[in-house]
């Protein structure tokens, strides 16, 4: 505005409008998203409780304890309602946080309890597992542009299934351990043998076998290496080395969103992945929980624990999109 | 499509998922090795499926743990089983219900995929209905999705597995959970397709919808696409058939032979004591490690050589030709005798050579530009005038060296030489490194692309005023960008690159080498692109330049704008700098046949009489 211009009262001020204008972008973009991600995650326990009405037969049959559980769990599964009714019935009642009790694992305590304490115990694995695996991904494609041997090296053995590295990680340290024993270089570690007592070394692995191992390294690696030499001929990139300026912050800059969607996008299978890593470290957590369900025909554990899985999933897509919309001004602005 | 193409509420795609065949860009084919490996997996069905092998009378504890031998070739576990039947019958365990999962999870893809993106009309015409059934399911896709696929396949066992059906269960579980990720594939590439020419062109010449569909674009675009999603499906099913018998509970159970079941088993017994022999688990291990290994391998178009290693690195652009190697050595020696030394202040590339592997992209390129002057460097597409002036900032790309070339720069007292050959990789010590910025700026032929997508106008152009240790009122972008030409800075400052128009990208561009304080301005096809308005606009603007005092080299294959604006013309083709004049119209052999073929051709063609 020139000097001595003064804004007539009602007409608002454009920088004003601008911002506002912006914002209500950003709050439609965030909130589409939103339920997006709530939708999805209701399609998901609509899919998940139909498996479980889908039974043949009738479900309570395939309870270690039907007879008992029978008058209790008709009334409470609404079995004597139609397909559509009961399934109504079981999203909406997920949809208030009722997830029902567990019948063989805990019996009686509430599903919803065992699924944090399950969730609080496998975070401390599941948190390293993706930086291991984001963090190595984008690290060793850009490793793998420098040097070729890399590359080849990354591909070929991270598609090595996680059980296979568990053992191979485990017996190598047991032979070793034995061996060293056997030479009478050293006493018997307190941690040996893997994996039978806590430590952190084992903590490490399963962190670096879940990230690893479960299949996830290698995908991701591979889109890694494309997102980085794609940024590193983009012209802006060329334009900031042509001034001089340093190149790193750039390509940081921008693998910012690329990194969160392929955070997102490793989500499902490290989460697949807690059931089997926890069951060969012989960890507590939701993955060891939910096999133990699944042995025990636990349905309302297993489902809670497939729903909680199916939420962490859309919440973590909702928050890569968030991170994107906050970091990329070309999907909030005009 | 931009990001900012997308409808309302949607943001681009979170990037397809980790596991193998999720990357369907990728070349099919691989590696001789991987191609084989079908004809030796269903080989070893067969031999498994004909030759009898009694999986529980196989049992000798007397002969438990032996190495390998002439009666067992790869020893025995220490119950005496053979390990090399083993393994082969571990095959006939998995391979049909593998192959039924890898049937369905193609299938329904490719179903899903096909309706959603077809009836989402990606010709411009949507069906009725269509974006309705297109949304649908995306929905349902991302649903099935949200479930991580172990997850989802051990509540389907447990569920509906009775006895010894858990590996058919489990297959339908993962041909289910796994078909989201070919629909959503297909359904973008389906999209992409019905946009282009040859499918309009086919409709243009009555080829019905339905053949259209099911043979222009299932068969012939999509079979690759659909064929290594069913052999990652394969691979998938391979590992988690495995984990659950190692698991030890709803894969195989003993004493039916599974790869993973015969690892667990006998690593077991060697854990106990038993003396196994280590060949009775490290077998059925490599066997599943090689074949994950081929199956990745399969769907992703080689693990060993990887498009990445050669892919847009000695292909060039359009047009681009590959040159003998030739020319002299020696870089004083090698520029053109029409190319006079500079007296005065200036910078001058000499000897250039580029290469790409043991092809020479650009032979002997040399130019100059003094201080107050517009030179034009010229030549056809591909002629290499682009990488010429590239080479001297370090910036050829991947793939391309800097084999020779010698650079002399003077400035008011200040002078500056060095040898090009080695450039980039000399980093920070090299002569590019002394050249950027402070002395030469840079201007892309997409002025837009070639600033940062994620600041604004106000950093990039402030970042650039701070690597030139400017302060106070010169550090500020407002200044810098009214240099450039912006009546109204302020209203550009908070703008994002996205937002700049064409010409607007270009005076942002000259701004930031402005305020890096560099001499010499290096602008590559900077008009290419924009409406004569601009074009004008942007040759008053490098006209400014001139007379402030910058040296300014065009590079363009547009021998008119090179009329209108240049001091000098310089020639490149085929990758050497051939000769140069003070006007397009007195060059000489190969420039005149140009200037001949610009002046027959286009709007504005110059009268005879012009071309000398």
């Amino acid at each position: 505005m020139a000097p001595g211009e003064r804004a007539s009262p009602g007409r608002a001020d454009p920088a004003l409008a601008g911002i506002r204008a912006g914002l209500l972008r950003v709050l439609a973009l965030a909130g589409g998203r939103l339920l997006w991600a709530a939708a999805s995650l209701a399609g998901a326990v609509a899919l998940i409780q139909a498996m479980v009405m889908l039974a043949p037969g009738d479900a309570i049959d395939l309870l270690p304890d039907a007879e008992r559980l029978r008058p209790l769990l008709a009334q409470e599964w609404g079995l004597d309602q139609p397909f559509a009714q009961r399934l109504w019935t079981g999203v909406a009642r997920v949809a208030t946080g009722d997830l029902g009790h567990s019948l063989s694992y805990q019996p009686g305590r509430p599903v919803a309890e065992l699924l944090l304490l399950g969730g609080r115990s496998s975070l401390g694995l599941l948190l390293p597992a993706m930086i291991a695996a984001v963090g190595g991904a984008v690290g060793l494609g850009w490793a793998g542009l420098r040097w070729g041997w890399v590359r080849r090296w990354v591909r070929g053995l991270s598609v090595i299934p996680a059980f296979l590295t568990s053992f191979g990680l485990i017996s190598g340290i047991n032979a070793l351990c034995w061996a060293m024993m056997e030479a009478g270089w050293i006493a018997r570690p307190g941690w040996f043998t893997l994996p039978d007592a806590e430590s952190v070394l084992r903590d490490a692995l399963a962190a670096l076998v879940l990230g690893w191992a479960s299949g996830t390294l290698a995908g991701l690696h591979r889109q890694a290496e494309l997102d980085l030499q794609a940024l590193l001929s983009a012209p802006f990139v060329d334009a900031a080395r042509a001034i001089g300026a340093p190149v790193w912050p750039v390509v940081a800059r921008n693998l910012l969103p690329v990194t969160a969607g392929m955070a997102a996008a490793a989500l499902p299978a490290i989460l697949g992945g807690l059931v089997v890593v926890e069951k060969l470290f012989l960890r507590n957590g939701a993955g060891a929980m939910l096999w133990e369900a699944c042995r025990l025909r636990d349905y309302p554990l297993v489902t809670g624990l497939a729903v909680g899985a199916a939420a962490v999933v859309c919440a973590g897509g909702f928050g890569s999109d968030l991170l994107r919309l906050w970091s990329d001004p070309r999907l909030r602005t005009p | 499509m931009s990001p900012t193409d997308l409808p309302a509420g949607r943001l681009p795609g979170r990037l397809p998922g980790p596991l193998p065949g999720r990357l369907p860009e990728l070349q099919p084919g691989g590696p001789r090795g991987v191609r084989v490996f079908p004809a030796l997996l269903g080989g070893l069905y067969l031999l498994a499926v004909l030759i009898p092998y009694d999986v529980v009378g196989d049992v000798d504890p007397a002969r438990g743990g032996l190495g390998p031998g002439l009666a067992h070739w790869l020893g025995t576990d220490h119950l005496g089983r053979d390990v090399l039947w083993r393994v082969i019958r571990s095959v006939r365990s998995f391979f049909v219900p593998g192959l039924l999962a890898a049937a369905l999870s193609s299938l329904l893809g490719a179903a899903g995929g096909t309706l959603a993106g077809w009836s989402a009309g990606g010709d411009g015409e949507p069906r009725r209905g269509g974006l309705l059934l297109s949304d649908l399911a995306r929905y349902v896709s991302t649903s099935i999705s949200a479930v991580p696929r172990l997850i989802l396949a051990l509540l389907a066992i447990s569920i509906f597995a009775r006895a010894d059906d858990s590996l058919w269960v489990l297959a339908v579980a993962l041909g289910i959970s796994e078909a989201p990720l070919l629909a959503e594939a297909w359904q973008a590439r389906i999209g992409a397709l019905q946009r282009q020419e040859f499918v309009i062109a086919l409709r243009a010449h009555g080829v019905p919808r339905a053949r259209i569909l099911w043979y222009h674009l299932l068969y012939v675009h999509g079979r690759g696409l659909i064929a290594r999603h069913a052999v990652a499906t394969f691979g998938q099913f391979l590992i988690l058939e495995a984990t659950l018998s190692y698991l030890g509970r709803y894969g195989i159970p003993e004493p039916t032979p599974s790869w993973g079941n015969m690892i667990s088993f006998s690593l077991s017994g060697s854990l106990s004591g038993y003396g196994e022999n280590p060949l009775a688990w490290m077998a059925p291990a490599a066997m599943l490690a090689g074949s994950v290994w081929g199956t990745y391998g399969l769907a992703t178009g080689g693990l060993a050589t990887g498009g990445l290693a050669t892919g847009g690195l000695a292909t060039g652009g359009p047009g681009a030709t590959a040159l003998e190697i030739g020319g002299s050595g020696d870089p004083a020696a090698a520029g053109p005798a029409a190319l006079p030394a500079l007296i005065g202040d200036g910078l001058e590339i000499r000897g250039v050579r580029v290469l790409a592997g043991d092809q020479a992209r650009v032979a002997d390129g040399a130019w100059s530009v003094g201080a107050g002057e517009i030179v034009a460097l010229v030549g056809p597409s591909g002629s290499g005038k682009s990488l010429t002036v590239r080479a001297c900032l370090g910036l050829t790309g991947p793939g391309l060296r800097v084999a020779g070339g010698e650079v002399r720069l003077r400035w008011r007292g200040e002078s500056l030489s060095g040898s090009l050959a080695g450039e980039p990789a000399r980093g920070p010590g090299g002569i590019c490194a002394e050249l950027r910025g402070r002395w030469v700026g840079w201007i892309d032929q997409d002025a837009r692309a070639s600033l940062d997508p994620l600041r604004t106008v106000q950093a990039q152009v402030e970042e650039a005023a701070g690597l030139a240790g400017r302060t106070g009122e010169q550090a500020g972008a407002a200044a810098w960008l009214r240099q450039a030409g912006f009546s109204d800075p302020g209203a550009v400052l908070r703008l994002w690159p996205h937002q700049l128009s064409g010409g607007m990208a270009q005076r942002v561009a000259i701004a930031r080498a402005l305020a890096r304080g560099s001499r010499f301005l290096l602008a590559d096809e900077c008009t290419s692109g924009l409406d004569a308005v601009i074009v004008e606009e942007l040759l008053t603007e490098l006209r400014r330049l001139r007379a402030a005092g910058f040296g300014v080299l065009l590079v363009t294959h547009d021998l008119r704008l090179a009329r209108r604006v240049a001091d000098r013309v310089i020639l490149l083709h085929e990758g050497r700098t051939v000769e140069q004049a003070d006007a397009p119209e007195r060059l000489t052999g190969v420039g005149r046949e140009l200037w001949a073929a610009t002046c027959r051709v286009g709007p504005g063609t110059a009268a005879p009489g012009e071309i000398a």
